[in-house]
């Protein structure tokens, strides 16, 4: 009899604390749910009061928490790329400037690579036969890169004369890190940014959380857009010298005059 | 009995609710918890670190915690003695050298990284190992090996016995590693496997051998000398500094800043008995002067600049985090004013007493070293994890015009006289400019 009671004692007690820990726990959510709508509704607000519209699907996102990466230049992966694409007889040269630019060269063609990931390559692979549709060209796009080496894993879009590869980092899109595979009637030209290898944070804590609004108002101060229609958080890659390049958060903000990135470190927009 | 029936029922009831109850209010906490936290909380290396990268980033996260790999030093001259006799090298070119680590670097890594104990080597031995295969590596720094390993992609085993400041070392394919330490002492080791010297056909290096191979009776010079026939030419250059903050200048104030956590608004104002701009933060101040001279002081740990967390790093290893983390800030700071500066790690100096240890990074202009107080491009002094000071002198250097001509290392070895030494090629100021001179190290 007197262990019942203590039971009900308890149930009473521990639903008491679940109720306060559950209410506190959804008033967080619910609050937050509300600030950020109040506070989408407040920027759209300053934006038509400054003479611009969001699009209908636009949404605020909310800003995640993101590390500044860092990825090591490896000359070993840029041998194994151009090797793929020209054969193993193409020579290797590097500039005398001391501009640390790479230049490969087989009778197939050029690759050269620059600081900061930068590659680009003409070139004329064994048997090649243009390709005319969007398929043909991902096909052959698909296979000239696994001849480079590159994983497979990557997010392809293509149309009858080109294809771009990219890959995600951390679950969100590199902006610039793109190859881009363009098909001519006497040979293929890629051209674009590239890393190698796992990035890497050198202290947990580096880590940049960028407010979505922060980033539009960086860009209004500078363009002069009618229309905001999406905004996405991801990442840039910039050349930090070295041999070391930089992925720094930011937000891509698709206009009416075109597409803005705005870099979280800088506080700034750039253009790709 | 209908009553004992009903009472055994209501039991497990009310036990059934306790449990729930109780899982609930664990589930609840948790969520709280996993709410709140973020990733700066969490060392991302444990395991929970790792767990919450995975549920936030996607699977594995794309991401891992280390340290960088580029190394803050190249060596001033490389070698590689193949299996046939033939022996080719690199001197005071970038690109030649950073070519020639391409091709044997990783090698070499793997080679080092099961090196063991080091101890005293005979000269008499480590004569005879450089008449076999090998490659050799020789440094303008005084580095530790834990740190030359790990800039040649290999993991440092632990040195918590004699870690001497390397110049030089021999790895042969017998796998026996010879070291020439800064203070000209001799060691030598075992290693767990042997580097690969097989030729390479993409590298074009220059003929060069050892002093011990060409002039065996010339003790006025290290055994290990590397004799190249050729000469060296090399541009006489000139130095101007930066001047920050004026508008005929393309120097960026503003990134020079960032660098150091500044920002472009913090309060500032002149110094005027030294001519500086002093910008005052909360716990630290900069001051830039118009010579070039930078100097950053934090009044307390907090006001200094994190190079790494403490829980995060092996207690053998911080000197690889300080250094690497000095080389990327003053890679920042250099983009500020010159993209095209450079400059190694010359050596540490630790001071016991108070816990400091002190990076001193100096100019490498066209892959030669400027030598003297003037060469010295960065002093920076640590306490464990923080950065509590930095005095650099920002430099740009210019060709000046003319080009000298250095002697062969052939023929300056055999003019040597006296005690054994090294040779080197290093920039020295001479009236307004610098001029390369080949010279001899020690003795």
């Amino acid at each position: 009899m007197q262990w019942s009671r203590v039971k009900t004692i308890f149930i009473v007690i521990l639903l008491m604390v679940d109720g306060f820990l559950f209410i506190n726990i959804a008033g967080k959510y619910v609050s937050g749910y509300y600030r950020k709508a109040e506070n989408a509704h407040n920027i759209t607000e300053i934006l038509a009061g400054r003479g611009i519209s969001v699009g209908r699907s636009f949404e605020l996102p909310s800003a995640e928490a993101l590390p500044v990466l860092q990825i090591d230049r490896s000359r070993t992966d840029e041998d194994h790329f151009a090797h793929g694409l020209l054969g193993e007889t193409a020579e290797r040269t590097e500039s005398a400037d001391g501009s640390d630019t790479v230049r490969y060269e087989s009778e197939r063609g050029v690759v050269e690579w620059k600081e900061g990931g930068v590659v680009s390559a003409t070139f004329t692979p064994v048997d090649y036969v243009q390709p005319q549709t969007a398929d043909e060209v991902k096909a052959l796009a698909q296979e000239l890169v696994g001849q480079a080496g590159l994983g497979t894993a990557l997010v392809w879009q293509a149309d009858a004369q080109s294809a771009s590869a990219s890959f995600p980092t951390a679950g969100v899109p590199v902006f610039n890190r793109v190859l881009t595979i363009t098909f001519d009637a006497d040979g293929v030209k890629i051209g674009g940014m590239w890393t190698f290898g796992m990035p890497y944070i050198t202290k947990s804590g580096n880590y940049v959380t960028f407010a979505a609004a922060d980033a539009l108002f960086t860009l209004l101060a500078r363009e002069t857009p009618t229309e905001i229609d999406r905004m996405e958080l991801g990442f840039l890659l910039s050349d930090t010298g070295g041999g070391r390049v930089q992925m720094t958060p930011g937000w891509r903000i698709d206009t009416n005059t075109g597409s803005f990135f705005v870099d979280s470190l800088k506080k700034s927009s750039i253009s790709l | 009995m209908r009553t004992m029936k009903t009472q055994k029922l209501k039991n497990r009831f009310k036990n059934g609710v306790l449990a729930g109850l109780t899982i609930l209010l664990v589930m609840l906490t948790a969520l709280g918890w996993v709410g709140d936290m973020s990733l700066a909380d969490l060392p991302a290396d444990s395991w929970l670190g790792r767990l919450y990268i995975s549920l936030s980033y996607g699977e594995a996260g794309g991401f891992e915690l280390r340290l960088g790999e580029i190394a803050a030093a190249l060596p001033a001259e490389c070698a590689v003695h193949g299996e046939q006799g033939e022996m080719t090298g690199a001197q005071y070119s970038e690109s030649a050298v950073r070519a020639f680590l391409g091709a044997y670097g990783q090698s070499l890594g793997t080679a080092l990284a099961t090196a063991g104990e080091l101890r005293q080597g005979a000269e008499a031995d480590f004569r005879l190992a450089l008449k076999e295969p090998g490659i050799f590596l020789r440094y303008d720094s005084a580095l530790p090996l834990s740190l030359i390993t790990h800039w040649l992609g290999g993991n440092p085993p632990d040195r918590s016995g004699v870690d001497p400041a390397v110049q030089a070392l021999f790895v042969g394919t017998d796998a026996k590693l010879w070291v020439r330490a800064a203070d000209g002492t001799l060691y030598r080791t075992e290693l767990g496997v042997a580097p690969d010297t097989t030729p390479r056909t993409e590298l074009s290096g220059t003929a060069c051998t050892f002093a011990a191979q060409t002039m065996p009776d010339q003790s006025a010079v290290l055994p290990e000398t590397l004799l190249f026939s050729q000469t060296l030419e090399l541009p006489v250059i000139a130095s101007t500094a930066p001047s920050f903050g004026t508008e005929d200048t393309t120097a960026s104030l503003a990134l020079l800043l960032e660098a150091f956590q500044y920002d472009p608004y913090v309060r500032n104002y002149p110094d005027e008995s030294t001519g500086r701009r002093v910008f005052v933060a909360t716990q630290s101040t900069l001051r830039v002067g118009s010579d070039g001279s930078v100097l950053f002081r934090a009044n307390t740990e907090e006001g200094g600049l994190e190079a790494y967390l403490e829980n995060e790093v092996d207690s053998q290893t911080p000197l690889l985090y300080q250094v690497d983390y000095a080389r990327s800030l003053l890679e920042t700071v250099f983009q500020s004013f010159s993209p095209g500066a450079t400059c190694f790690f010359d050596r540490s100096e630790t001071d016991g007493s108070s816990q400091t240890t002190q990076l001193i990074f100096r100019y490498l202009v066209n892959g030669v070293p400027v030598e003297g107080e003037a060469g010295i491009a960065a002093v920076l002094e640590y306490q464990e994890n923080i950065l509590m000071a930095a005095e650099l002198h920002l430099r740009t250097f210019d060709t000046a015009g003319t080009v000298r001509t250095l002697m062969p290392s052939t023929v300056a070895a055999a003019a040597a006289t006296g005690e054994p030494h090294s040779l080197a090629v290093g920039y020295f100021a001479e009236g307004t400019g610098f001029v390369p001179i080949r010279y001899y190290v020690g003795g």
